[in-house]
């Protein structure tokens, strides 16, 4: 059992994180995520919707999520992000190793 | 001998036998008592002799402790002077340098440098480590060392992007117990005025040119050794004489000016393009950030022109 929001929608993992992903849930979202991917589907989203902020522990947890899901044959992207999470993800160049959707369906076509 | 007082005799004689009986169990009652007094204080004076030798034993590890204490934050300390002491010495001109670096603990993830490439090229860099502490520190220095010292093989260190791709190569955060780090690093050529850039996931440089415009500068690109083969390219730009150019890390900017909000990167940079001396930039921040310490390391390098 999971605290982390999740769904599957088109054979892909959509993970919903809210509000933060910081230095003081940055572990939790990880364990969380592992563990999700371990049960599978490994193409995972990251729907930034609810996301109001992501310091650099929560961009490491993303990596270290992209890493794993990548290792069992997935992969991983980013959806929805706000104006602020946008501006993280652009200056830690996740946009362009990961790629950044508006919408979920336009992430899911793209893994 | 009446019959009387012969009976009053007999009654005399069994109360003396009472007496006697009660005063002999009396008498065995005290010295049962006696006896557990005896024992209770063995107890009593085994029990302090004890509490003596814990309280000793407890002195000494107590001692231990603060001597250890001691030795740790000696150590602490002798790091944090050798990372001082690599970061270099402010230039009074041809550039002028200023700069401010305060680690928001003992040991933090950031470190800067210049130096000239050759008499016509001059390097200014400065990284994050993610994390902080001993570690977080040992692999800013390693790294801030390979750079100053141009150790990376067959590349040309006026050439940003390749700088920042042999980097890469050199530091797999898979090899580097699971850190990596962000970096900005700019090649300034004296001669033409070019400023060739490049950074990893870094926050962009702010230059502040004579005019008043305010660039922003950095090129996409993630953190060094988060990924394998990537390559890094670098952006051309210009600098002319009076131009300013800030090099920062994230935790200059990283605080939030009410519960949950963060200061926007944009009011970071209007800031920071009328500050005139970095500490002044230190003092905004912290006025922001309220008492104690700042979230994260804290770097400002300053360039003029």
């Amino acid at each position: 059992m999971t605290n982390l929001k999740h769904e599957v929608t088109g054979g892909c993992l959509v993970l919903k994180p809210s509000r933060r992903i910081d230095s003081a849930n940055a572990r939790a979202f990880e364990e969380d995520a592992f563990l999700l991917v371990d049960q599978g589907p490994v193409k995972v989203i990251i729907d930034s919707t609810d996301l109001d902020y992501i310091s650099s522990a929560g961009l490491r947890v993303i990596l270290t999520t992209a890493k794993k899901a990548k290792a069992a044959g997935g992969g991983l992207t980013i959806a929805c992000a706000t104006v602020n999470v946008k501006e993280v993800l652009t200056v830690s160049g996740f946009d362009t190793i990961f790629g950044l959707h508006d919408t979920i369906e336009a992430a899911i076509a793209s893994l | 001998m009446t019959v009387s007082n012969s009976l009053l005799a007999a009654s005399s004689a069994q109360a003396s036998d009472e007496s006697a009986a009660r005063i002999a169990a009396l008498e065995a009652e005290v010295s049962n008592l006696l006896a557990e007094l005896d024992d209770l204080t063995l107890l009593y004076e085994v029990t302090t002799e004890h509490g003596e030798a814990v309280e000793n034993q407890l002195a000494d590890a107590n001692l231990e402790l603060q001597l250890t204490q001691r030795r740790l934050s000696e150590e602490l300390t002798e790091a944090t002077n050798y990372i001082f002491s690599i970061l270099p010495v402010p230039r009074k001109s041809g550039p002028r340098t200023r700069w401010v670096l305060v680690p928001s603990t003992e040991l933090g993830g950031d470190s800067f440098g210049y130096h000239e490439i050759d008499s016509d090229h001059i390097a200014f860099y400065l990284l994050d480590v993610c994390g902080h502490g001993v570690g977080a520190a040992l692999l800013s220095v390693t790294a801030i060392n390979v750079l100053r010292s141009a150790a990376l093989p067959m590349t040309d260190f006026r050439d940003p992007g390749a700088v920042l791709s042999a980097l890469n190569e050199a530091f797999p955060m898979e090899k580097q117990n699971n850190m990596y780090f962000t970096i900005w690093y700019g090649v300034h050529k004296r001669s033409t005025g070019e400023l060739r850039y490049a950074s990893a996931g870094h926050p962009p440089s702010v230059l502040c040119r004579t005019g008043g415009e305010v660039l922003t500068l950095s090129t996409p690109g993630i953190a060094i050794g988060m990924m394998p083969d990537m390559v890094y390219r670098a952006k051309l730009g210009e600098i002319a004489p009076g131009d300013r150019l800030h090099i920062v890390s994230d935790g200059t900017f990283e605080v939030e000016i009410a519960p949950g909000e963060m200061l926007a990167f944009a009011d970071f940079v209007k800031q920071l393009s009328v500050n005139e001396e970095p500490e002044l930039l230190l003092d905004w921040v912290r006025g922001i950030n309220g008492p104690g310490p700042l979230p994260d390391d804290f770097s400002l390098l300053t360039i003029d022109f």
